[in-house]
């Protein structure tokens, strides 16, 4: 992932608010970044940028050496199903759908996952994960830490380059986050990019680099311990 | 995307308990207006079959004049009949043969005064002294004691005799004059706003029964004068109305309505309609809006891992359409169970007189469809807007 001179304004009825600005940095695979900055300050709309789920203003973004900017909905959409995966703060688990069945949701979407493995293949990942006991339960019934390695699962299950997390340890204790910083550094030694916006130092344990933003501007980076 | 990975994304919500909720509150709303729909419905063909009737195209006149004005009222067009008053209408009498408990013997008989006016569906048509010809579907009841509507009546249906089966038996009429043996010749399609009593015999049968005599009054008795006139299509009666009154002669319809009670009938259930009607609408439209906001995560989600707008939208709708869906074919049901409860409880005079209340199947289905439609707008309205708010919603934590 490739950004460069990235900005994005927001436009609101009454004033035009920077989002980040000037912004550009290369993201490699194998790598585990953490993005940390005040409140307000572009974490959450880089991520979406980079996540491909917002356009920015101006700027270039080419990922996998594709430039981005002139794609369509649907295109975007493929190169999220296949790239990138999301992990989210609040877990977003549909309560509907047991554990397994979550992480079966990206697959329904993606040709190259045949029918009839989708359902193993979910189990395995929930396996690799530490959940194998857990596939058949509904998310109501899983502890935090438990939701936001389902949540991880889910990101993993079209097997992305990419993996970018908002806060996704915001809402654990500190035993469970251990847990999911040490799975997620697991995941950049194993060849992926990870991306992860924290406010806590301890993630500045796990990262290869760390990225200070400020008023949408990145303004440190450096090596992670 | 095919059609099961859909149902795998929403198998376990279309039950949930805001749908189900949702589902009964839409389809009472959907009985009620259909209700609305089958009464507005109601008037209008009643008008219709009343004045489509032999008697709704019935006008009575004063004794002519002269015998000039009578050929002169004779040569008025579409009159199809004109005879004394005094076949105006029938008159009861007793069949022995046809007592049985709550369907007491009693039929009309009605002087057959043209021979198109019915259609004789089995045996043959009057053609001796003593032929009889009955409905198909026979109630030898009368529903009146006297002038008084007799509500114990309750077990109409079941007690029809099927007068097809009857062609060829002999029956006793009596009455204060008469007694005499009829024979059943045929049978006729039950004609609308005749009772499901009434059989027709020949004119000259028919005066045995009936006398000239119209009224006494000191003393004094009064044979039928006035003339009955049918016009041959109800349209033309004003036509003839007016023609009569050049010639002199006021005429009086044998049927009147109170067109302001009519239309009143059918005011009020458009009015109740309309106002269940928007009252649905926009219950319908604030229960999907909160629904998909709700759904606002999950569609963040779907679009997140890769789902198109396009995906995320046949969601939406298929979860609406089904809603839908269910709500229809429930208030159908309901519909039909009261619609059942109504006809056998408390139409009984109408069908006694052969008609039924009709469903109006054709004005149901539009509406059915404008339903749709509009669900199918209101989602896809809403699922667009909700696919805008949701990326936002997603990175909101903090
Ligand atoms: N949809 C939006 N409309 C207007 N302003 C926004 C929107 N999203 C974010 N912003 C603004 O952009 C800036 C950066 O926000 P955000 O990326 O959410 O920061 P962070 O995640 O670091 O808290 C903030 O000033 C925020 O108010
Ligand atoms: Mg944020």
């Amino acid at each position: 992932m490739i950004i460069e001179n990235i900005e994005k304004i927001y436009s609101t009825s009454t004033e035009k608010v920077i989002g980040i600005t000037n912004f550009s940095y290369s993201f490699e695979k194998g790598k585990f970044y953490a993005i940390m900055g005040h409140s307000g300050s572009g974490k959450s709309t880089l991520i979406r940028i980079l996540g491909l789920m917002d356009n920015a203003t101006s700027g270039k973004y080419v990922i996998n050496g594709k430039d981005v900017s002139k794609l369509s909905d649907k295109e975007l959409s493929n190169i999220r199903m296949e790239n990138i995966g999301f992990i989210f703060q609040d877990y977003y688990l549909d309560q509907n759908l047991k554990a397994y069945e979550n992480v079966m949701l990206p697959m329904l979407i993606n040709k190259k996952i045949d029918r009839s493995d989708r359902k193993n293949k979910a189990i395995d990942l929930l396996n690799n994960i530490g959940l194998g006991d857990r596939v058949n339960h509904y998310p109501k019934e899983l502890s935090g830490g438990e939701q936001q390695r389902v949540c991880i699962t889910r990101a993993l299950a079209n097997n992305p380059d990419y993996l970018l997390g908002d806060e996704p340890t915001g809402n654990l204790d500190e035993e469970n986050e251990i847990k999911v910083l040490e799975t997620l550094k697991n995941l950049s030694l194993n060849g992926k990019c990870v991306i992860v916006v924290s406010h806590s130092n301890e993630v500045k344990n796990y990262a290869d680099e760390v990225l200070f933003i400020k008023n949408g501007k990145l303004v440190v980076e450096n090596e992670g311990n | 995307m095919k059609a099961t990975d859909y149902l795998f994304i929403l198998k376990n919500r279309f039950l949930k308990k805001d749908n189900v909720l949702l589902i009964l509150i839409i389809s009472f709303i959907f009985v009620a207006i259909f209700s609305c729909i089958t009464m507005i419905n109601f008037v209008s063909v009643f008008r219709s079959s009343m004045l489509s009737s032999d008697m709704g195209r019935t006008l009575i006149i004063d004794k002519p004049k002269s015998d000039d004005d009578l050929i002169k009222i004779k040569e008025l067009k579409n009159v199809e009949v004109i005879e004394s008053n005094k076949y105006l209408m029938g008159v009861e009498i007793y069949v022995p043969e046809f007592n049985k408990p709550k369907a007491e013997g009693m039929i009309e008989l009605l002087p057959l005064l043209k021979e198109n006016d019915v259609k004789i569906i089995k045996g043959s048509k009057i053609q001796n002294a003593g032929d009889i010809i009955c409905p198909k579907n026979l109630y030898p009841h009368s529903l009146y004691t006297g002038n008084i509507y007799n509500y114990e009546t309750n077990y109409f249906g079941s007690y029809l005799l099927k007068a097809n089966n009857l062609i060829g038996s002999s029956i006793t009429a009596e009455n204060e004059n008469e007694k005499i043996a009829l024979k059943i010749v045929g049978t006729f399609e039950n004609k609308i706003l005749n009772g499901a009593a009434a059989c027709y015999i020949s004119k000259t049968d028919f005066n045995k029964f009936k006398e000239d005599i119209e009224y006494c009054s000191n003393d004094e008795c009064y044979e039928y004068s006035s003339l009955m006139l049918r016009v041959d299509d109800y349209n033309n009666l004003v036509v003839l109305e007016k023609e009569l009154k050049d010639l002199g002669y006021n005429s009086i319809r044998n049927y009147t309505f109170d067109e302001e009670i009519l239309s009143s009938l059918s005011y009020i259930p458009l009015f109740v309609g309309s106002i269940v009607m928007i009252i649905s609408m926009l219950i319908i439209y604030s229960f999907f809006k909160k629904k998909i906001r709700n759904n606002q995560y999950q569609y963040g989600v779907l679009k997140s891992v890769g789902y198109t707008n396009f995906n995320i939208k046949i969601i939406a709708i298929l979860e609406g359409g089904f809603i839908t869906t269910i709500s229809i074919l429930w208030s159908v049901v309901l519909y039909f169970i009261s619609y059942h409860i109504v006809a056998n409880n408390y139409l009984q005079e109408l069908s006694y007189n052969n008609f039924t209340v009709p469903v109006p199947y054709a004005y149901i289905a539009l509406f059915v469809f404008v339903v749709f439609i509009y669900i199918f707008l209101i989602i896809n309205y809403l699922s667009s807007k909700s696919l805008n708010a949701c990326i936002q919603k997603l990175f909101e934590g903090e």
